[in-house]
């Protein structure tokens, strides 16, 4: 029985990261602050707490650069980031996780790295089944705010 | 009903599924909501995707559509989709056919013959201002832009990537140069002065680009490390202070301090010892963002410090060469091997 549960696990994990995409996007037609709003309201939803939101387009525009509006959702669980900044260094660039929001005239794009592409350069069995768990939860985040079924 | 008749039922519907699911056959629309609007948009206007006008499917054949899904542009953002059924492949060609009032314009297969050191002269006294030199694409980044200023309102299509030339067929390519894109900045150079032989002779100068694409394929073969990881020979304090003045000597802006879990717990319980040192050079991030709007995600650029439980300094830093892989874009590639080395720089002025 344990054989065949072992054999579904890496069935579905090949079978999902063949299929991954590098950069999971998703568009909508809500205001920016909609969005970022619900993008926010989802990550809690999913049991994440929001480390801070960096306004890219404030530090843009102070500098004579035209841009729409353009923030970067820093967010994680706290132990999580806490366990993987001490047991493995070589994810802290990537942590908290992030979700990229911008505007594009009246529509939105939110974006994120898929994060089983960088599971894929460890080898370590923990790290790919976590970061293969934040790919699920971040997909399910970017199909609430674009209101996908 | 009793267990066995329950069963034989659940057999049956089981059984039915698949034969209502073929009958119907994939739904072009869903397929191109969930595939292609998020870089095409939804009326085809383009975003980080080129427009898909309308008057244009009248000059592609279905055969050119469904080798650019399946080929994707490589090192142009667009995916290879290869995951999609045949089925699901055609039903979005039929959505697009629909949606834009079209049919398949057909081309006879035929491979031109011409003289390439004409074609290369020709191309880059008529094509290179727009398709760049060798087609890589001229000006920043795909598609086109709604906040951020570039040279063209539309980027012009890279005409030697190798998704494009697996594509097209030879005689669509003298169609297009010789009739011009309705709606697009593409003239009708059948009518500006090139004659059909001329035409033959950039088709053959096109395919005998060395693609760009297999060079840097090549490169993309290395997996490179996730992060820059150096031991500081400083105490976490020096360690810092070093790395904020080089930061600064390389022009960039230093933003105020963070702790890498700040916001996550109370601030009495953030471990103090892994300071993230964030940086910006707002000219360098408005050009990548003309090339990559998508990179707020490696945003900001930034350096943690780390005292570990053994004591040891760390200075550790994202690849920005392994993030620039992700996206399938090469003129990010560019920017993020420069910046790439200007961080190995960094760092060692801080650790010398």
């Amino acid at each position: 029985m344990k054989q065949l549960i072992y054999t579904v696990f890496l069935l579905l994990f090949f079978t999902s990261h063949v299929q991954a995409e590098n950069v999971m996007m998703v568009r909508t037609y809500d205001t920016f602050d909609v969005t970022l709003e619900s993008v926010k309201q989802s990550l809690t939803d999913y049991g994440y707490k929001v480390a801070h939101v960096q306004k890219c387009d404030g530090g843009l525009g102070q500098f004579g650069f035209t841009t729409d509006a353009y923030r970067v959702v820093f967010f994680g669980k706290p132990d999580e980031v806490r366990y993987w900044s001490k047991k493995e260094p070589a994810l802290i660039p990537y942590l908290p996780l992030k979700i990229a929001v911008f505007a594009e005239g009246d529509q939105v794009l939110v974006v994120s790295f898929n994060p089983e592409e960088l599971g894929a350069l460890f080898a370590d069995r923990e790290i790919k089944i976590q970061f293969s768990r934040w790919k699920n939860d971040i997909k399910s985040v970017l199909r609430d705010v674009s209101g996908q079924p | 009903m009793n267990i066995r008749e329950t069963l034989a039922a659940m057999v049956l519907l089981v059984g039915l599924l698949p034969t209502a699911a073929l009958s119907t056959g994939p739904d072009g629309l869903s397929l191109f909501k969930e595939n292609c609007v998020v870089c095409h948009r939804p009326d085809g206007e383009g975003s980080i995707g080129l427009p898909l006008q309308k008057t244009k499917f009248k000059a592609l054949s279905d055969d050119y559509l469904r080798k650019t899904i399946r080929n994707g542009r490589p090192g142009r953002l667009m995916p290879a989709f290869d995951s999609l059924s045949d089925s699901q492949v055609e039903a979005i060609i039929a959505y697009l056919r629909k949606w834009s009032g079209s049919q398949s314009a057909e081309f006879p297969a035929m491979i031109v013959k011409g003289d390439e050191v004409n074609g290369k002269r020709l191309f880059q006294g008529h094509c290179v201002n727009c398709h760049g030199e060798a087609g890589n694409g001229s000006g920043e980044g795909t598609g086109q832009s709604y906040s951020r200023e570039r040279d063209f309102k539309v980027i012009p299509p890279a005409i030697g990537n190798a998704g494009f030339l697996a594509s097209v067929s030879d005689n669509m390519l003298h169609d297009v140069i010789t009739n011009g894109r309705q709606g697009t900045l593409m003239g009708a150079y059948g009518r500006l002065g090139l004659s059909p032989q001329d035409i033959n002779d950039i088709i053959v100068y096109l395919r005998s680009l060395p693609t760009l694409q297999k060079v840097q394929e090549a490169e993309n073969g290395k997996t490179p490390e996730p992060s820059i990881i150096v031991e500081s020979p400083h105490d976490f304090e020096t360690t810092v202070k070093n790395l904020k003045k080089a930061l600064s000597g390389y022009n960039f802006r230093v933003f105020p301090d963070r702790h890498l879990e700040q916001g996550l717990f109370p601030e009495w319980e953030v471990n103090k010892k892994q300071l993230t040192v964030r940086y910006c050079n707002f000219n360098h991030l408005y050009a990548i963002l003309k090339v990559e709007p998508r990179l707020g995600i490696g945003l900001p650029c930034r350096i943690t410090v780390v005292e570990n439980e053994e004591g040891k300094v760390l200075l550790i830093g994202m690849n920005m060469t392994l993030i620039a892989k992700l996206f399938n874009n090469n003129q990010l590639q560019d920017y993020a091997r420069e910046f790439h080395e200007r961080q190995l720089d960094i760092i060692e002025e801080v650790t010398f």
